[in-house]
C-alpha cells in the first residue's frame, strides 16, 4: 500500500510533530520547539510528494522502464568512494566539535573522495565497455591520483616522524632516531634476506609500522611541542638591556655564533688583542704614523675583524656613548655598546659596525675595549 | 529514490547493447594541424617556421632597441641636455643593452642556429621539436614581459649589468628591476632549453657519413655556442634568483650591513657575462666562415684551427671574467692573473682573423652584399678586438674602465662583429629561406651608411673616453669638455651623427625587403655554394631533405658539383653538374615515407604559464597561483601528448583519400 | 653560373669601390684620432703625477703595438680585396690550409702578447705599491657626494685633529698620499685621470689608491661607477698645493668657529641655518641659543646616513657633489687655470663674496631635488623607511636665502 520510503518519511514525520510537542511542553526557550517544528512540516512535504510518486520506483509491469533505465542496464562496479565520502562527513562532524586540525582532514577527505566518486560515475558513463572506461578513467586519473598521493602519503609519514621529534626531550630525540633507523635497517635486512617471506607478511609488517607511526604522530601533536628556545643574538641580549658587552662570562649568545660572519675580504680595520693584552689595529696599506686611534667613516657599514691572540676566550666591545631608548612611554638615555661573540684563542670574528653620531658628539668620544683585560683599550675616532 | 525492484522473473538483459566504438580522443583538445593561417604558426613545431619567427622578432627587437639608443646619443648631442630626464636616461641605457644583447643577438643566432643546424647537418628538424618551440615562445614573452615594465612604472634602471647594492628595493624602488630580473630568467630558459636541444641535435642527427670534422664551420661554432650557454645561462639564473629574493622576499645576499660583500654579484654576473659575450659573437664567426669559402670559391683556410680555436675561445671564455673587475678592489694577483689570461684569449681570436684573411687570399672574390658584410666584420672586429688587447692590460685598464673608451670597445666587437655578420648570414640566406633574392644595389647601399655611420658613431667614443668621458651619464659639461674644435662637445656631436646615419641604413634593410617581395623566384643555387643545406629546394620543403643525404666530405655540396681533373698534383677543377641537378637526383631518389612530428598547443600555453607566473610574482599571489597551475597542465598535457599526431585528427581530404601529410608552403 | 655573374658584372665598379674605400674610410678615421681636445681636464694620456705616468708609458708600449698590428691586418685586407677580386679567373685552388703557416702565425702574436704581458704584470705590481706614502686620506663615496676626511696623523706635515671636508681633497705637492675608500651605499668609484686610475669604491670593503701630484694645480675627477639617478653630478676634484700653501690650508680647516657680527645679516642667517640647515650639515662650533653645541644628526634623516660638512663651506669652489661651481666663470678661470706658481695663493683666497656664483646656489637652495635629481618620487618614502635620499626641497623663502647666503660666505 504505502512504499518503503513513504512509510519512513511518515514515521520521521509523526517523529519530529511529537518531539515538538514534547519538547515545548517540557523546555522553555522557542528556539528547539521552533527547529523541530520545522523539520516536521518539511518531512511532511517530502512524505506527501514521495507518496505522490510512490518512491518513483520503476515496477516490474513497465517493460520498456525496466529495459532501458540506465540503472538497468548495467550495475554500477564495487566502490570503496561512497564509504570514503561518507565517513569524510562524519570525520567533519567530529572536527566540529573536538579539533580544528580533525576538522579540516574531514573537509579534505570529503572533497577527495567526492572527486572521485564524480570522476567514476563519468568514467561509467563514457561507452558501454566497462575495460574502456577503467582504460579512460584511468589514463585521465592517474597522473593525478598517484603523484598526489604518494606526496599526500609521504607528508602524513613526514609530518608524524616530525611531531614525534619535537614532544620527545632532546636527548630523546636522539636515541628514537637511532632506534628507529636500527629497527628500519632491521626489518629490511630480514625481509631481503628471507625472499621466501610472504608479501602479506612483509606489507603486514609495514603496514603496521606506518601505522604506529602515524598514531604516534598524531598523538605527539595533540599532546604539544616540547619547549625549544630561541637563540640568542650578542645584538638581542644588547637590545634587552643584558650587560654582555661589558661581561666576561659566557651567554648563550656566544655559543655558535650564528649571527657573525667569520671573515670578510678588504675590511676596514684588523683589531688584535696580544698575548701582552693590547688592543692593536691593522688598516689596509700603511698605519698613519703618529696616531694611536682608529679612524673610520661614519654612517657606513664598516667591517672590523676581531683576532683573539690571547689565551682565553675574549669578546672585543665597543663603547659608543649613550643612546635614547623607549621605556614605559618616557625616553630613557642607557649606555650603547655593541660586541663580538666571545670567540675563541686564535679564532677571528668580523663585525659589521654603523655608527651614526661623531665621535665629538660624546665627552668621552669612543673605544675599543676587551672585558676582564684592562689594558686592552682603542679610541675610535669617527668624525 | 529510485530502487530498482527487481522482479525474478525477468529475463535476462544479456546483449541488450552491442559494443561502442570508442573514438581515440577524448573529443576536446583536437591536436593543431593546419598547414595555413595563423595556427600554422602558433603551434608549429618545424625548425624553420621557429627559425623564422626568431628572425623577425629579433628584428623587431633590433629596431625598439636602436630607438632607444638614438635617444641616448639625441641626449648626448650637446651639453646638459634636456631631451630626456635622468632616470628616462637611466631606463634607456638599460634598456637598449638589454634589448640588443638578450632580445636581438641572441634570439637572431638562434633563428639561424634554428633554420641552418638541421639543413646542414641532414637533419628533418631538431631533436626536441616540441621544446624547440617552447624556446621561442617563452623568449618572445619575455622579451614582451620587459617591455611592459616602461608601462607599468618604468624600466629597469641599474645598467645591464645591474650591480647590486645599487639593485636592492631602496635604490631602485620601482617594479623595473623585477620585471627585468623575471624577463631574464624567461629568456634564459630559452635560452637553456635550446642550447639541449640543439647539443643532442648536433651529436646525434647528422646524415651518415658526416664526422664531426666534416660538419659545417656555421654548425660547429653554433654547437660551441650551445654549450657556453649551456654553462653560463645557469650562472644568471642563480645570481637573478638571489636579485629576486633580495628584491621581493626580504633576502640578505647583497645587504651589506647584514654581512654581505656587493663584489658577490659582480662575480656571478661577470662569469655569465663573459661566456655571454661569446656567445654573442661566435654564431656571426661562424656565419663569415660560410660566406667567405662561398665568395672565395675556396674552401676555409684551415679548417681545422677554425674549429679548435672556436672551441678554445668557448673554454677559456670561462676563465677571464674578472677582467671586467679591474678596478674593484680584487688585490694585484688577480689582477695579474686575469691580466694575462684575457691576453691569451686574444690569440684563438687571431687566429680566426688570419684564417678568414687567407681564405680569401687567392680566390676569385665576389663582393655581393653578403660578402661585403664579412669583410667588413673582419675590418671592424679587428678594431674592435685591438682596444681590447689594450684593456686586457690592467693598469690601462683602470684608466679606461667605464669611460666611453670601453663603450667604443664593445660596440665594435659587437655591432662591427656579431651584427655585420648577422646581417651577412641574412644576406646569404636570403634565398633559402624565402625564396627570393634581397635586391643588391639596396643591399649596397644599406651596408655603406651602416659602416660609415657605425664608425662615425662609435670610432669617436675612443677618443671621448680615454679624455675623460665616463659611460652612463645622463648629461655631460663644457668644464670636462677641454678646449679647441676638436673637443670632447665636438666629437659628441659627431656621434650623434653618425648614429642617425646607421639608423637610415639599417631602415635601408626594411626598405630593401619592402622593395624585393615581388622580386622572381631565385634560382636554386644562386651563389655557386658549397654546403649541404643548399642541396634542397629554396624555400625547402617542410621535410628538408627528400632523402637522408650520404655525406662524402667536408662542402660535400661543392664535391657533388665540381670534379678534380687535374694531374700530377695540379689541380684543375671542372664543373660536373649543376646545384640544380644535384636537387633535382637527390628529388629522384626521395623516401617513400616520410614522418614529421606533428604540431602542438602545450609550448605556447606552458610559455604563457610561465608568463603569467611573472605578472604574478610582482603583482599578486593569486595570479602566481593562477599561472602556477597554467604550467602544471600544460606539462601534465605535453606529457600525455603522443609526438605525431594521430590520422583521425587530420581533417579528412575533400577527395576521400588519406589525410595529407604535406603541410606548409611558406 | 649566369645570374651569379651577370650580377657580378653589373656592379663590377661599385665592387672595385667598394672595399677599397671602406679601407680608406677607416684609416681616415684613424687620421681623425689625431683631432682631440687640448687641455681636456680628464684627459688620461696627459699624466700630471708618477702613477698616471707609469700607465702612461704603459700605454705608449701597448697602442702603438696594437695601431701596428692594426695597419697590418688592414693593409692586407685592403690588398686581398683589390688584388683577388673577381677578374673572370678560373676557380682557384682548393687549398684547405698550410699547417706551418698557421702556427707560425698563431706563435707570432702569442710572442707580441708575452712582450705586453711582462710589462704589464710589472706594471701592477708597482703600481700596487702604496708603502711609501707618508699621508693617508680617507674618502667615502655617498649617493652622490664625496666625503673627504683626514684623521689625526703626522702625514702631510702633522694633522693635529680630524678635518673634514667634501668634493675636493687637498694634498701637498709631490707627497705620496694613500686614499683609503669605501661608500655608504652604493658601489662608487674614485677616479682622477691625470693622476692614477679608478679604483672602485664598495660598501663594506675599503680599498687603497695612491695619489701624488707633480704640480701645484686642480685635477677633475668624476664618479665612474654607475650609482644611481645623479650618477652624472658626482664630481670631485684633488687639489695639490705647495707645501707651506697646504699648511695655511690645513690651518684654515682647524681654525675656530667665528660667529658673526652681531646684527648682520649673517647672523640672522645663522638662526635659520641652526633652523633649517643643521639638523644634517655640521659646522664645528656651532652653538644654538642657549649655548649647547650643534651635533648634525644626519644618520637620523638621510637614508645613507651623511651629509656634507659645512664649517669651512667657502674654502673649496664647488658644490653638490662638486657639480657646480662656487665661483663666477671669471673667478673660477682665474682659479683653475692659474700657472702653478700662482695657483696655491688663488686657491686658498676661497670664495669671496664679488666671486660667489650665487645663481646656482640660490637654485640650489630653493630646491634641491629640482635641479639635482635624487628622487624618483619624493612622495615615495616607504622604500627607505621614511629618510631622505638627498637634500630635500626645504621651501625656503627669498630672505631665508638671503640669509643663509650671507651666513655661508663667512664659512672660511
Amino acid at each position: 500500500m504505502f512504499t518503503t520510503g513513504s512509510k519512513f518519511l511518515i514515521g520521521a514525520t509523526v517523529l519530529a510533530t511529537v518531539s515538538a510537542i514534547a519538547y515545548g511542553v517540557a523546555q522553555d526557550g522557542v528556539m528547539g520547539t521552533v527547529g523541530l517544528a520545522s523539520a516536521a512540516v518539511a518531512l511532511a512535504f517530502l512524505a506527501g510528494v514521495n507518496i505522490y510518486v510512490r518512491d518513483s520506483n520503476v515496477w516490474d509491469d513497465e517493460i520498456s522502464a525496466v529495459e532501458t533505465a540506465p540503472a538497468a542496464a548495467r550495475p554500477p562496479a564495487d566502490s570503496i568512494w561512497p564509504m570514503a565520502f561518507a565517513l569524510g562527513a562524519v570525520v567533519v562532524t567530529v572536527g566540529l566539535v573536538t579539533y580544528q586540525a580533525v576538522f579540516i582532514v574531514g573537509i579534505i577527505l570529503m572533497l577527495a573522495a567526492g572527486a572521485e566518486w564524480t570522476a567514476e560515475a563519468w568514467a561509467e558513463r563514457a561507452s558501454a565497455d566497462a575495460t574502456f572506461n577503467a582504460e579512460v578513467r584511468s589514463r585521465i586519473a592517474n597522473p593525478l591520483e598517484f603523484p598526489l598521493a604518494a606526496a599526500i602519503g609521504i607528508g602524513i609519514i613526514v609530518y608524524a616522524f616530525s611531531r614525534i621529534m619535537l614532544w620527545l626531550s632532546k636527548t630523546n630525540t636522539v636515541v628514537f632516531f637511532s632506534v628507529m633507523g636500527a629497527v628500519i635497517l632491521g626489518v629490511a635486512f630480514l625481509l631481503a634476506y628471507r625472499p621466501g617471506i610472504k608479501s602479506r607478511a612483509a606489507f603486514g609488517t609495514i603496514a603496521v609500522g606506518a601505522l604506529a607511526l602515524v598514531a604516534g604522530g598524531a598523538a605527539a601533536g595533540l599532546d604539544g611541542e616540547r619547549e625549544i628556545k630561541v637563540h640568542e643574538t650578542t645584538e638581542g641580549v644588547s637590545e634587552e638591556g643584558g650587560d654582555i658587552c661589558a661581561s666576561t662570562e659566557e651567554f648563550e649568545a656566544d655559543e655558535k655564533a650564528s649571527q657573525s660572519v667569520g671573515a670578510t675580504a678588504a675590511v676596514a680595520a684588523t683589531i688584535t688583542l696580544t698575548d701582552a693584552g693590547e688592543l692593536v689595529f691593522d688598516v689596509n696599506g700603511p698605519v698613519e704614523e703618529g696616531t694611536d686611534s682608529l679612524t673610520l667613516p661614519r654612517s657606513n657599514p664598516n667591517n672590523v675583524l676581531f683576532v683573539n691572540e690571547s689565551d682565553e676566550d675574549r669578546r672585543l666591545s665597543l663603547d659608543l656613548g649613550t643612546r635614547v631608548v623607549e621605556e614605559d612611554g618616557a625616553d630613557e638615555e642607557v649606555p650603547f655598546l655593541v660586541c663580538t661573540a666571545l670567540v675563541e684563542p686564535d679564532g677571528e670574528q668580523n663585525k659589521t659596525i654603523t655608527i651614526g653620531a661623531p665621535s665629538f658628539a660624546f665627552p668621552d668620544g669612543y673605544s675599543f675595549f676587551v672585558p676582564g683585560v684592562e689594558s686592552a683599550r682603542l679610541e675610535l675616532v669617527v668624525p | 529514490m529510485a530502487i530498482i525492484e527487481r522482479p525474478s522473473d525477468t529475463p535476462a538483459l544479456a546483449g541488450t547493447s552491442g559494443v561502442v566504438t570508442p573514438s581515440s580522443s577524448y573529443g576536446y583538445f583536437r591536436r593543431p594541424v593546419e598547414s595555413t593561417g595563423w595556427k600554422s604558426w602558433a603551434f608549429t613545431v618545424d625548425h624553420k617556421k621557429i627559425g623564422i619567427m626568431y628572425g623577425v622578432s629579433a628584428m623587431v627587437f633590433f629596431f625598439i632597441g636602436g630607438f632607444e639608443a638614438l635617444l641616448i646619443r639625441l641626449q648626448l648631442a650637446q651639453p646638459d641636455g634636456t631631451i630626456l630626464s635622468a632616470d628616462k636616461y637611466n631606463q634607456m641605457f638599460t634598456m637598449h643593452a638589454t634589448t640588443m644583447v638578450f632580445l636581438f643577438v641572441m634570439p637572431m643566432a638562434a633563428a639561424f642556429a634554428n633554420y641552418m643546424m638541421p639543413l646542414q647537418i641532414g637533419a628533418r628538424d631538431v631533436a626536441f621539436p616540441r621544446l624547440n618551440a617552447l624556446s621561442f615562445w617563452t623568449f618572445i614573452f619575455g622579451g614582451i614581459f620587459i617591455n611592459t615594465s616602461w608601462f607599468l612604472g618604468g624600466a629597469a634602471d641599474g645598467g645591464w649589468f645591474m650591480y647590486a647594492p645599487n639593485s636592492s628595493v631602496p635604490f631602485s624602488p620601482t617594479n623595473g628591476v623585477d620585471f627585468w630580473t623575471l624577463g631574464l630568467l624567461m629568456t634564459g630558459v630559452a635560452s637553456q632549453v635550446g642550447a639541449v636541444n640543439l647539443i643532442v641535435t648536433a651529436l646525434n642527427m647528422r646524415a651518415p657519413g658526416m664526422t664531426l670534422m666534416r660538419m659545417p664551420i656555421f654548425t660547429w661554432m653554433a654547437l660551441v655556442v650551445q654549450f657556453l650557454l649551456l654553462f653560463a645561462i645557469p650562472i644568471i639564473t642563480v645570481a637573478l634568483f638571489l636579485l629576486l629574493f633580495q628584491r621581493n622576499f626580504d633576502a640578505t645576499f647583497f645587504n651589506v650591513a647584514e654581512g654581505a660583500d656587493p663584489l658577490l654579484w659582480q662575480h656571478l654576473f661577470w662569469l655569465f657575462g663573459h661566456p655571454e659575450v661569446y656567445i654573442l659573437v661566435l654564431p656571426s664567426f661562424g656565419i663569415i666562415s660560410e660566406v667567405l669559402p662561398t665568395f672565395s670559391r675556396k674552401p676555409l683556410f684551415g679548417y681545422p684551427f677554425v674549429v679548435f680555436s672556436g672551441a678554445a675561445i668557448g673554454l677559456v671564455g670561462f676563465g677571464v671574467w674578472a677582467h671586467h673587475m679591474f678596478a674593484a678592489g680584487l688585490g694585484p694577483i688577480s689582477v695579474a692573473v686575469f691580466s694575462v689570461a684575457t691576453m691569451a684569449i686574444a690569440v684563438p681570436t687571431g687566429v680566426k682573423i688570419i684564417n678568414w684573411t687567407l681564405t680569401m687570399w687567392g680566390g676569385k672574390l665576389w663582393f655581393s652584399t653578403a660578402m661585403l658584410f664579412a669583410v667588413g666584420l673582419i675590418v671592424q672586429f679587428t678594431v674592435g678586438g685591438l682596444s681590447g688587447v689594450t684593456h686586457a692590460v690592467a693598469p690601462s685598464d683602470t684608466q679606461q674602465t667605464d669611460t666611453y673608451y670601453i663603450v667604443a670597445h664593445f660596440h665594435y666587437v659587437i655591432f662591427g662583429g656579431a651584427v655585420l655578420g648577422l646581417f651577412a648570414g641574412i644576406y646569404y640566406w636570403w634565398p633559402k629561406v624565402f625564396g627570393k633574392m634581397l635586391n643588391e644595389t639596396w643591399g649596397r647601399w644599406n651596408f655603406w651608411l651602416m659602416i660609415i655611420g657605425m664608425n662615425l658613431t662609435f670610432g669617436p667614443m675612443h677618443i671621448i673616453g680615454l679624455q675623460g668621458q665616463p659611460r652612463r651619464m645622463y648629461v655631460w659639461t663644457e668644464n670636462r669638455a677641454g678646449e679647441g674644435f676638436f673637443n670632447l662637445g665636438f666629437w659628441n656631436l659627431v656621434s650623434t651623427i653618425g648614429s642617425f646615419i646607421l639608423g637610415v641604413g639599417a631602415l635601408l634593410f626594411l626598405v630593401n625587403i619592402w622593395v624585393s617581395r615581388k622580386n622572381p623566384p631565385a634560382p636554386a643555387d644562386p651563389w655557386d655554394a658549397r654546403s649541404l643545406e643548399w642541396i634542397t629546394q629554396n624555400p625547402p620543403k617542410e621535410h628538408n631533405f627528400d632523402r637522408t643525404p650520404t655525406i662524402h666530405a667536408l662542402d660535400e655540396f661543392f664535391h657533388r658539383k665540381y670534379e678534380d681533373v687535374g694531374e700530377d698534383g695540379q689541380h684543375d677543377y671542372k664543373q660536373v653538374r649543376t646545384g640544380e641537378q644535384v636537387i633535382a637526383e637527390e628529388e629522384a631518389n626521395a623516401d617513400a615515407h616520410i614522418h614529421l612530428p606533428s604540431p602542438s598547443y602545450w609550448p605556447i600555453i606552458l610559455s604563457f604559464g610561465m608568463l603569467v607566473v611573472c605578472y604574478g610574482v610582482i603583482y599578486s599571489f593569486l595570479l602566481l597561483a593562477v599561472g602556477a597551475a597554467i604550467c602544471i597542465l600544460a606539462l601534465f598535457g605535453w606529457a600525455l601528448e603522443p609526438p605525431t599526431a594521430d590520422d583521425s585528427e587530420f581533417d579528412p581530404p575533400s577527395d576521400g583519400g588519406q589525410p595529407s601529410k604535406e603541410l606548409a608552403h611558406v | 653560373m649566369e645570374s651569379a655573374s651577370t650580377v657580378s658584372t653589373m656592379s663590377r665598379r661599385a665592387k672595385l669601390r667598394g672595399p677599397a674605400a671602406r679601407i680608406a674610410l677607416v684609416a681616415g678615421l684613424g687620421a681623425l684620432v689625431a683631432g682631440c681636445a687640448q687641455d681636456a681636464p680628464q684627459d688620461t694620456w696627459d699624466p700630471a703625477g708618477p702613477n698616471a705616468e707609469m700607465i702612461n708609458d704603459l700605454d705608449w708600449i701597448v697602442f702603438p703595438i696594437a695601431g701596428i698590428v692594426g695597419l697590418i691586418v688592414l693593409t692586407f685586407v685592403a690588398i686581398i680585396v683589390v688584388k683577388f677580386r673577381d677578374r673572370g679567373q678560373a676557380i682557384p685552388e682548393q687549398t684547405h690550409g698550410k699547417p706551418a703557416l698557421e702556427i707560425g702565425l698563431t706563435i707570432l702574436p702569442a710572442l707580441i702578447l708575452i712582450g705586453i704581458a711582462i710589462p704589464t704584470v710589472g706594471t701592477i705590481m708597482a703600481l700596487n705599491e702604496t708603502d711609501d706614502t707618508e699621508c693617508i686620506v680617507n674618502v667615502t663615496g655617498q649617493q652622490w657626494w664625496w666625503e673627504v676626511d683626514y684623521a689625526q696623523q703626522d702625514g702631510c706635515g702633522g694633522i693635529p685633529e680630524p678635518i673634514v671636508t667634501s668634493g675636493q681633497m687637498v694634498i701637498p705637492v709631490g707627497t705620496p698620499v694613500l686614499v683609503r675608500g669605501t661608500s655608504r651605499d652604493v658601489i662608487h668609484s674614485w677616479w682622477i685621470p691625470r693622476l692614477n686610475g679608478k679604483r672602485d669604491m664598495v660598501p663594506g670593503r675599503v680599498h687603497t689608491l695612491r695619489l701624488e701630484a707633480d704640480e701645484p694645480g686642480i685635477y677633475a675627477g668624476q664618479c665612474t661607477e654607475f650609482c644611481g639617478l645623479s650618477h652624472a653630478n658626482m664630481r670631485m676634484e684633488v687639489v695639490a698645493l705647495e707645501p707651506d700653501d697646504f699648511e695655511a690650508w690645513k690651518a684654515q680647516q682647524l681654525a675656530p668657529y667665528q660667529a658673526p657680527a652681531a646684527g648682520t645679516l649673517a647672523a640672522t642667517g645663522e638662526g635659520t641655518y641652526v633652523a633649517q640647515c643643521a639638523r644634517c650639515h655640521q659646522v664645528n662650533g656651532l652653538e644654538d641659543a642657549d649655548g649647547a653645541p650643534v651635533i648634525a644628526r644626519p644618520d637620523l634623516q638621510v637614508y645613507s646616513g651623511a651629509a656634507p660638512n659645512l664649517s669651512y663651506f667657502m674654502t673649496r669652489n664647488t658644490f653638490a657633489g662638486a657639480s657646480w661651481d662656487l665661483l663666477t666663470d671669471e673667478c673660477r678661470a682665474d682659479v683653475w687655470e692659474a700657472p702653478p706658481e700662482e695657483f696655491g695663493e688663488r686657491y686658498l683666497e676661497g670664495v669671496t663674496a664679488d666671486c660667489l656664483n650665487s645663481v646656482d646656489l640660490r637654485e640650489w637652495l630653493r630646491n634641491a631635488p629640482a635641479k639635482k635629481p635624487m628622487y624618483a618620487d619624493a612622495e615615495k618614502l616607504e622604500v627607505t623607511d621614511g629618510l631622505v635620499r638627498g637634500m630635500p626641497n626645504l621651501a625656503l623663502s627669498e630672505d631665508q636665502i638671503d640669509e643663509l647666503i650671507a651666513y655661508l660666505l663667512e664659512r672660511k
